[in-house]
């Protein structure tokens, strides 16, 4: 009876997306992902090309930046110590890296939802000429001559002619792959573990005031708001409103999600913080800024110790199996099919 | 009973030929013109209201959401059909449209241009592939009409200008949809009068419109006027 139950939890807990080469598993408590699989269902060898793109700085102009380069799986995907991206040439971005993770639940991308579809993401970095200062077109013609390239996309899409498409679909299945759902809160969530006191009081401290931003369990409503942060006079980043040409979007960036959280630091659109405690600190002094959330209208108070706690629940957020996942890292193991040959 | 296969052979070659013969096809061509000629890339064009020399460098615009029309109502839409018209390849500007059998049109009605939905899909190959240089990367979109060359009254650098027309989202919707009256047995043609188009901006100011904006929506009323089938000088 007891392995009966367990069985029911187990496939309770695990739901998949339907599709012959590749389950996509993530918890029940996650709501449906927002990627229409149906248009590139996800298999194995297409994920695999993605991943030694992922990896490859062919994508860059002068082959030195990868997307690895400033999405390192060690820091969710984040840049590390990089307030600001780093890209080709020592040349420095306006905006901070950020994390990628559970990425077919979101619909708008950037800091500033300028990019509509996580397939189309990947040409905003490789054309940027800050970032990687290429085109997509002489991307396809590099990739073309590469003799494991060719083979890769055969494998992938039963075409060796390679085309931007089937390489931006195959980033895309690569990156959609970062599911982190098995932190700390995900064990409490599963009842397989529980919170520390501390935690617990830090969770109901994050219920009461970051929650409506910040939701579970993706610990983010992927909305674009004002949170209050002064403007950057070097940079004169005015966020969202670039984009919708919309007044009321000034100042707006996406909320962005808290899961390993301890792990992309630093943190903002511009990088200004690089302490959770900074950022903690910033919501409660915010009664002196001109706030435009309304979410934000009401002072946020916390002592010293209940700070102390809110940042140990973020902490139960850091998901080391995302981290650390070996499907995430360095091909080497298919680069190495290659080099044998 | 030994002749029943040749038998059933000549039945399916019979309906084969008659299938055949249902189908039809209609021909629609584009034919960018400058001063009511042919446009030739590469070649100095006088443009009268600037009083001065313009050459077009490159020309290519999307057409999509081909329907034909009877009595004012749509009677087929050609499924999928994405075409990237490009002065550089004479062999993009001819549509050859295959329809499922004969049947009776009076009206053509077509996109300049990509849909929203389509704009919110993903990558997609073909036409559509953004390796064809018609999708903006920093702002997701495709780019629906390009128009580029240079004029020595033009305030920019190497004297270029680069119109860049696009925009799926409001306020900034830049898709533009024309009618045309055709007829089942002819082919049709139409001519996109660039030195209307041209000459309707302000070269030497504006020599760049590359974002969805207020002015490329402007710009993109004036191409939908000068999409045509009866070009005049």
């Amino acid at each position: 009876m007891k392995k009966l139950w367990l069985i029911l939890i187990g496939l309770g807990l695990l739901s998949f997306t339907v599709s012959k080469g590749f389950r996509l598993a993530y918890p029940s408590y996650f709501p449906k992902p927002l990627y229409d699989f149906k248009k590139n269902p996800l298999t194995q060898q297409k994920i695999d090309l993605g991943r030694v793109l992922f990896y490859d700085p062919i994508l860059s102009k002068d082959n030195s930046i990868s997307c690895a380069s400033c999405h390192s799986p060690y820091n969710a995907f984040a840049h590390v110590d990089h307030d600001l991206s780093h890209g080709i040439a020592d040349q420095i971005g306006t905006r901070n890296a950020p994390a990628l993770i559970n990425l077919a639940w979101q619909s708008e991308f950037m800091w500033d939802g300028a990019i509509n579809h996580l397939d189309m993401q990947a040409l905003a970095p490789i054309s940027h000429p800050k970032e990687m200062d290429e085109d997509i077109a002489n991307v396809v013609s590099k990739l073309r001559q590469i003799p494991m390239y060719r083979e890769l996309f055969f494998d992938a899409f039963a075409d060796s002619t390679i085309t931007g498409a089937q390489t931006l679909k195959a980033l895309s299945q690569f990156q959609l792959t970062f599911i982190s759902a098995n932190a700390k809160y995900d064990s409490v969530m599963r009842k397989e573990s529980v919170f520390s006191s501390q935690e617990l009081n830090g969770y109901r401290l994050f219920k009461q005031h970051c929650n409506s931003c910040h939701a579970e369990p993706l610990f983010s409503t992927y909305e674009f708001a004002d949170n209050g942060l002064k403007i950057d006079s070097t940079l004169n980043d005015l966020g969202r409103v670039v984009i919708s040409h919309n007044p009321v979007d000034s100042f707006k960036f996406k909320v962005p999600t808290l899961r390993n959280v301890a792990y992309s630091f630093p943190y903002m659109h511009d990088g200004r913080f690089s302490k959770l405690s900074q950022v903690v600190t910033h919501y409660t002094n915010l009664t002196f800024c001109n706030q435009k959330d309304k979410r934000l209208q009401k002072p946020i108070v916390l002592t010293e110790n209940e700070k102390v706690d809110l940042v140990a629940f973020l902490l139960t957020l850091s998901d080391k199996s995302f981290v650390f996942n070996p499907s995430y890292s360095y091909p080497k193991e298919i680069l190495a099919r290659w080099r044998r040959d | 009973m030994t002749k029943q296969p040749l038998l059933v052979c000549i039945l399916v070659f019979c309906f084969a030929i008659a299938g055949f013969a249902q189908a039809s096809r209609f021909t629609m061509s584009f034919v960018p013109c400058f001063n009511a000629q042919p446009l030739q890339l590469g070649q100095a064009y006088l443009l009268a209201n600037i009083n001065d020399s313009l050459t077009v460098e490159g020309f290519r615009f999307y057409v999509s959401g081909i329907k034909l029309l009877n009595s004012n109502k749509v009677v087929y839409e050609i499924p999928d059909g994405y075409y990237l018209i490009d002065a550089a390849h004479p062999q993009s500007q001819t549509l050859q449209l295959n329809l499922p059998k004969p049947f009776i049109f009076d009206q053509i009605q077509f996109h300049i241009g990509i849909d929203s939905i389509t704009n919110v899909s993903g990558a997609m190959g073909g036409a559509l592939d953004p390796m064809n240089g018609m999708y903006w990367a920093w702002q997701s979109g495709f780019i629906n009409f390009k128009l580029e060359g240079t004029s020595p009254v033009c305030n920019s650098r190497n004297h270029k200008f680069q119109y860049h027309i696009g925009g799926y989202m409001p306020p900034f919707n830049a898709l533009q949809t024309v009618t045309f009256s055709c007829t089942n047995d002819q082919d049709l043609t139409v001519y996109i009068a660039l030195d209307k188009i041209l000459g309707s901006l302000d070269l030497r100011l504006e020599p760049e419109i590359m974002s969805p904006n207020a002015k490329a929506i402007s710009l993109s009323t004036i191409i939908h006027q000068n999409f045509t089938t009866n070009i005049q000088p």
